[in-house]
């Protein structure tokens, strides 16, 4: 019994032992930050540009519809969607799909006065272009 | 950097007399001292940024310092006789083992503050909703109110969020880049707790460094930016306390460690409620410790209404303002019914999804078959365990979401929030095959039945 208590106590120490946390201690920080910094948003490439670019062309307040080329939550508007909640601290983000389905939400509009479009250079009744990017575009309610 | 070490020692700060006034002895371990200050000065600063916005106050460095030092002023006062702690006198090779701990912890350190926490969860319910508030110098219930952020989760408990705003209070802007020490806190204070129940529990030295180093990856919460570090260091350090309020079964008993049942039982309470304001799993462990102390010391079950108090105020915050929980919302009956028919699917799912440390769990396997002969003493933590894991599954049960997409991003989570107490519980029950003088010393107690 003692035996095998101690082999289970060892497997306990072993297995429970992380590695990682030895080795982070000699790895160059720099490419590990850079690559962790860049890890949430690597799946849609310049879009945290384009929403920094965004939070600076939009007042404090501003409501803000997110365009993106998904038509469903699970195949990145969820993605993006969060992330622009987090880039646009202060600003209330409106999703362009319906909340508990994959429905388009054109009437979602109503609440935007700003419509941020990545990839994208739509043309919306009621909008302006304020500016467009290689990222995507800005607009904004004229009425 | 430095705003962030400043932050978190004012937190420790903050924490040191109430953990004084908790303990009431003038030689409470310097190891349990310090790990209680972190974990009840987070509750009190959460506590105090809450109420501030609670009273329409506008959140400001100077402001929340002052309420602090207030209170911690107080709780001074009243705590003067205890604020002493007693030091380790010994030091030994066994140590040594110690030292690869630290070492470990070090590296954990620096893998949480290497970068801005990375985490989905970071983004889009913790660290969006404290960045919310930070904007708004306070609680901001028209961001929680609208429909439109209901995928932030807003009726989690707000505990972590708000302690990440004292840290960008602290540093006077927004700094995500520093916010794993909030991870790097919860993960020390819970190994120093757990450090202090082991030395308890067992006499050799060499064991119970050992059994440090190996709960260490279990109390370090790989998840940075999650409230999944409080609720790993809330939920063990208060199931510990609780534990240790349901009688002498140790080789140390209440008596000799001067802690009065009441106060375990008193203790174990505050972190549960604590527990319960860093994330909606909390308010299911004070479920599941209630029905644990019915089976193992049905007694003490009044005694933890400082849960309830601590957690109540949420709970009517969010009744108040309307805040939705995603896992009720529908038809929960039909859901429910229609997954209990088709129960295996989701255990077919939670097998498709390894733990990792495949090691590791064996050996906590065999240690919990082969200590089987002492589970009976340890009922509380045994069955608080079970019925925690039945409450993970009920969630899978009724979830709105597909459940395999529930599972695949939520179960192994779910599970290391109970690893650190899972991991106690089996070295405990191993320690008696591997040190004679601690099994003695438990052959001494065993009739005993507890005290009151």
């Amino acid at each position: 019994m003692r035996i095998a208590a101690l082999a289970a106590f060892a497997a306990i120490v072993v297995g429970g032992f992380q590695p990682f946390y030895l080795r982070i201690l000699a790895t160059d920080a720099t490419p590990m930050r850079a690559a962790f910094s860049d890890l949430p948003y690597r799946k849609l490439p310049g879009f945290r540009r384009f929403l920094v670019d965004v939070d600076r062309s939009t007042p404090p307040g501003a409501s803000i519809a997110i365009a993106l080329p998904f038509g469903a939550w699970d195949r990145g508007y969820e993605y993006g969607y969060n992330r622009a909640g987090y880039l646009l601290p202060g600003k209330q983000p409106v999703p362009l799909l319906d909340l508990y389905s994959d429905r388009p939400a054109p009437r979602n509009l109503d609440h935007a006065d700003w419509v941020a479009a990545w990839h994208a250079a739509p043309q919306i009744e009621g909008f302006v272009t304020v500016w467009r990017s290689a990222d995507g575009t800005l607009l904004r309610r004229v009425h | 950097m430095i705003a962030a070490i400043l932050a978190s020692l004012l937190i420790a700060a903050a924490g040191w007399p109430i953990a004084a006034l908790l303990d009431q002895r003038d030689d409470a371990p310097l190891a349990l001292r310090v790990g209680e200050s972190y974990l009840l000065g987070a509750g009190v600063s959460a506590a105090v940024l809450l109420l501030m916005s609670l009273f329409h106050v506008a959140w400001s460095r100077t402001a929340f310092v002052v309420v602090l030092a207030i209170v911690t002023a107080s709780a001074t006062f009243v705590a003067r006789e205890s604020l002493r702690v007693a030091w380790p006198r010994q030091w030994g090779l066994a140590n040594v083992v110690d030292g690869l701990t630290v070492i470990v912890v070090a590296g954990y350190a620096r893998y949480a503050t290497i970068a801005p926490p990375p985490e989905n969860d970071f983004i889009a319910i913790w660290g969006l909703k404290a960045k919310e508030f930070w904007f708004a110098r306070g609680i901001d219930w028209r961001f929680l109110e609208n429909p439109f952020n209901a995928l932030a989760h807003v009726d989690y408990p707000l505990l972590v969020p708000l302690l990440f705003d004292v840290h960008a209070l602290v540093a006077g802007t927004w700094t995500d880049r520093w916010l794993g020490v909030v991870n790097i806190g919860f993960g020390v204070a819970t190994l120093l707790v757990i450090r202090s129940f082991l030395a308890e529990q067992i006499r050799s030295e060499w064991l119970r460094a050992l059994a440090t180093l190996a709960i260490a990856s279990s109390a370090l919460s790989p998840w940075i930016g999650l409230a999944e570090c409080a609720i790993v260091a809330y939920g063990t350090t208060a199931m510990l306390f609780l534990r240790r309020a349901c009688g002498p079964d140790t080789p140390v008993c209440a008596a000799q460690t001067g802690v009065s049942v009441p106060h375990d039982a008193l203790r174990g309470a505050i972190y549960l409620g604590l527990a319960a304001s860093s994330k909606n799993e909390g308010l299911a462990l004070i479920a599941a410790a209630t029905i644990a102390l019915l089976v193992a010391r049905s007694r003490l079950v009044t005694r933890l209404w400082p849960s309830v108090v601590i957690a109540g105020p949420w709970l009517v915050l969010r009744l108040l303002h309307h805040l939705q929980t995603d896992i009720t919302a529908g038809p929960v009956g039909a859901r429910a019914a229609e997954r209990l028919a088709a129960l295996a699917s989701i255990f077919t799912e939670i097998l498709k999804y390894s733990l990792g440390k495949p090691l590791f769990w064996s050996g906590i396997i065999v240690a919990l078959l082969l200590g089987m002969r002492y589970l009976a003493r340890e009922r509380l933590l045994s069955v608080a365990i079970v019925v925690q894991l039945l409450f993970f599954l009920t969630a899978y049960v009724v979830t709105p979401h597909d459940v395999a997409w529930h599972v695949r991003w939520s179960w192994e989570r779910l599970v290391t929030q109970l690893s650190a107490m899972i991991s106690f519980l089996a070295i405990i029950v191993i320690t008696p095959l591997l040190d004679r003088s601690s099994a003695a010393a438990i052959q001494r107690e065993a009739p005993s039945g507890g005290v009151e």
